[in-house]
């Protein structure tokens, strides 16, 4: 495979994953881009076994059923770090993104796991079942009060969000909709459940209670009716404003940094093209995520070269993108808990976004607090030559015996992405490894040593880079 | 649970010991003097605080030992526990990978004492002879001497008290005779020895000398079937009780595999310290009383080590929902 196409594959593996180290960045291109495309899109049609946590859970029963929320960021972080269905769980953080939902006042870690778990289960088949699973989910319910959503009293919280924020967008319906969507959501509460507190924790139950649901006539969007529910999800999804919000937030995720959401009103698509090709692609297919991302990553749009580096790494995807090229936490240790916790460290608790909003993404995630943790962060990491993926980096370069200094650098820059460096910074390490002297594999285990610890040098300084902070 | 009567036995259930308050996580049990039982904790990431519990039936804390850590008497990952006729309690570490030997016969004063009866340790790492790797499961068998399984080198080794390698048996495998990744070990009257064969769905019987005998369940869902079994425990007419990790339940068969009952977990009125801590906790307590269905807390999630006494008692570590649940045989 060309370098390009390797490159291409690369940026393929980083969006719709968490990039891969090179030994599977070769498989991959051994298989060709679209094959690689459809096992992304459909792991069990191609044999891929979702991840097996019996051994987690034997080793560390708090992730079964997390009783603290580090527990439960350390669970799905285990869980990014080691699936073979990577796109699986980038879809699970996507919606994680847009159906934002906080520990923090659900204050029941499992349930905010199990909502992941949804997301996991219906994230790319129906949009609309998707959006029907999430009106049920218990969490959400907590989060957006519609338990208290009543019949007599109606509570506007999840009908505002589910207009604003989770299928249409500002600009698109009036207050009336909001409060008409509102009644058609009454009755869709919590059974009453067990707290947590003297056995761990249990799980909450959806429950439907038709004595407390508006069953009266509703106008919304311009339709009347005596509208449930489901009826008032399958009128958004008929509103032409509903897929191109939804493709903006495909487009954003994995194509190229858009600005914040609240500007979407007022800020045309980057790429108005590409949004209206996914949007015609949702409509088209009953809004088939599966679908829909398949037209994605084999567009033009995607593949060209002026998109690849063009997002900001997330926390999470900084840190499991890392964690997955060093190899660290293949095998369970203790300490999975922490690396949950790094992603509060670098500005994305994941599991407890700031607000119904979300985090605010691209450029906002890097500032200068945040920037020196992912930098620490990572140089920790890939400066560590006892780790698996590191070893075998520095491996893959000694075999070339002896290094010139450019030789260094671009082999590193190559087993680290490939990334594309300016040429000017490209420059500075070349200059670096140049005044550190020759680098030799030599045949002594002192030599082997200095070896991996020029090597890790370059590692560390290229992780320090702009060009790392992007995917 | 209602009894169940079944060829000469009557299984029912007894009550429920402990809470999140009193253990986190119980990994495994131990038998002492009297009602004394010693609870292994396994903590978790970030919360390592509870060791060993040394507490009687009623719920009397006794004192507790140990502590996280990698110094003398802490502990990591803490497996399994056993206590000798000395009163010195053995606690397996499958991180460290090394055995720590406690003095359980000082004075506790119902406090946590933390290393300060710790005596010693033992163990190295690796798959050779007299090395462990993964300690998950020990036994003391007639002779006190122990039998460990090992969950990385998927084998069951034999040692003295005081570490001396005896023998070892077992191999990665799925066949007669060997294991993947063992848990749990028990010894029967006989001094054979039963292995909770932890990825093979199974438990082996072996004579004292390593040799197969038998297999108790096959792999699957429903009564009799295990899926992932954590521990074994054989009571004094044979009968074997094997906690099916995998599928939140209890399995009891005859000391021919035959099955005899199963437990789901039956905690449907609350531990002493629970009923406390609802006394003390009213918002708690206003909670529950919305609650329109209260089976979830009754069963078992994850139930880890089973133990049997000599008075009938069978002891249950019901780990997720950290407290042990006690069932009885009576003849009948």
């Amino acid at each position: 495979m060309a370098d390009k196409d390797m490159t291409l594959m690369a940026h393929l593996m980083r969006r719709a994953g968490f990039g891969v180290p090179r030994d599977e960045l070769e498989a991959c291109a051994a298989k060709g881009y679209e094959a690689t495309v459809e096992e992304l899109l459909d792991p069990d049609a191609h044999g891929i076994p979702p991840l097996d946590t019996s051994v987690l859970f034997r080793h560390s029963p708090g992730f079964k059923v997390p009783g603290n929320p580090d527990n439960a960021m350390g669970y799905w972080m285990y869980r990014l770090i080691n699936t073979s269905r990577p796109l699986e769980e980038k879809v699970s953080l996507l919606w994680h993104q847009v159906f934002a939902t906080a520990n923090s006042k659900v204050n029941n870690p499992p349930e905010v796991v199990r909502q992941k778990e949804m997301f996991r289960e219906y994230g790319m088949g129906s949009y609309r079942r998707l959006l029907v699973e999430l009106a049920k989910n218990p969490a959400m319910i907590f989060w957006l009060d519609n338990q208290e959503n009543h019949k007599d009293a109606p509570n506007e919280n999840w009908g505002r969000e589910l207009l604003e924020l989770f299928s249409m967008g500002q600009g698109n319906y009036t207050e009336d909709d909001v409060k008409e969507c509102a009644r058609a959501f009454t009755g869709w509460t919590l059974a009453p459940t067990l707290p947590g507190v003297l056995f761990n924790r249990f799980p909450w139950e959806f429950k439907y209670d038709p004595e407390d649901h508006d069953d009266g006539e509703k106008v919304f969007l311009g339709q009347r009716g005596r509208f449930n529910g489901e009826d008032v999800i399958d009128i958004i999804l008929r509103h032409p404003a509903t897929p191109r919000f939804v493709a903006r937030h495909l487009y954003n995720f994995f194509v190229a940094d858009e600005v914040q959401v609240s500007s979407w009103q007022d800020e045309p698509p980057r790429d108005p093209e590409a949004v209206a090709i996914l949007a015609d692609t949702l409509v088209g297919s009953e809004f088939d995520i599966r679908s829909t991302l398949r037209v994605l990553f084999n567009s033009d749009f995607f593949k060209d070269e002026r998109v690849w580096f063009a997002k900001v790494k997330s926390p999470t995807e900084l840190i499991v993108s890392t964690m997955r090229l060093v190899r660290d936490f293949r095998v369970y240790r203790p300490g999975m808990a922490g690396i949950g916790m790094e992603t509060s460290y670098q500005g994305q608790a994941i599991l407890n976004p700031p607000s119904v909003e979300g985090w605010h993404t691209g450029q906002e995630w890097i500032d200068s607090g945040a920037l020196l943790q992912r930098i620490n962060f990572v140089a920790d990491r890939v400066g560590d030559v006892s780790l698996p993926g590191v070893r075998a980096i520095v491996d893959m370069l000694a075999v070339s015996g002896t290094l010139s200094p450019d030789e260094l650098v671009d082999g590193c820059l190559d087993l680290l992405g490939p990334i594309r460096m300016a040429d000017d910074t490209r420059q500075e390490l070349i200059d670096h490894a140049l005044a550190a002297g020759p680098i030799r594999r030599g045949q002594t285990e002192q030599e082997h040593t200095a070896f991996g610890a020029r090597v890790s040098e370059v590692l560390k300084l290229i992780t320090a880079t702009r060009e790392y902070q992007l995917e | 649970m209602k009894a169940v009567k079944v060829r000469g036995r009557v299984f029912s259930y007894s009550r429920t010991i402990g809470n999140v308050s009193v253990f986190r996580y119980p990994v495994d049990l131990a038998l002492g003097e009297g009602n004394t039982i010693y609870v292994l904790n396994r903590g978790h990431d970030g919360d390592w605080i509870f060791g060993v519990n040394v507490i009687n039936t009623d719920e009397g804390l006794l004192g507790k030992f140990g502590g996280n850590g990698e110094g003398d008497g802490q502990f990591v990952w803490p497996t399994a526990l056993v206590v000798d006729s000395q009163g010195l309690a053995y606690v397996a570490d499958e991180w460290l990978n090394r055995i720590s030997v406690y003095d359980t016969t000082v004075e506790f004063n119902k406090q946590d004492i933390g290393e300060r009866n710790f005596l010693r340790k033992w163990g190295t790492v690796g798959s050779g002879d007299g090395q462990i790797n993964g300690p998950a499961g020990m036994v003391l068998d007639r002779d006190e001497n122990l039998y460990i399984t090992e969950y990385v080198n998927h084998r069951v080794s034999k040692f003295t008290r005081g570490g001396e390698f005896l023998m070892n048996f077992g191999k990665e495998g799925s066949g007669p005779g060997e294991f993947n990744r063992p848990w749990g070990i028990a010894v029967d009257s006989q001094g054979d020895l039963y292995v909770a064969d932890w990825r093979n769905d199974r438990v082996q019987k072996f004579t004292p000398d390593g040799r197969y005998l038998a297999t108790f369940g096959t792999p699957g869902a429903g009564p009799g079937k295990l899926h992932l079994p954590s521990d074994v425990a054989v009571d004094q007419d044979g009968d074997v009780y094997v906690t099916d990790w995998g599928q939140n339940k209890v399995e009891v068969y005859d000391a021919e595999g035959g099955h005899l009952a199963t437990f789901y977990g039956d905690a449907e009125k609350l531990s002493k310290s629970g009923e406390e801590y609802l006394e003390l906790n009213i918002a708690d307590s206003e909670k529950r009383q919305k609650v329109t269905n209260f089976e979830p807390e009754f069963r078992f999630n994850l139930p880890t080590a089973v133990e049997v006494d000599g008075e009938g008692r069978i002891l249950i570590a019901d780990n997720v929902r950290m407290r042990i649940q006690i069932y009885r045989k009576e003849r009948g």
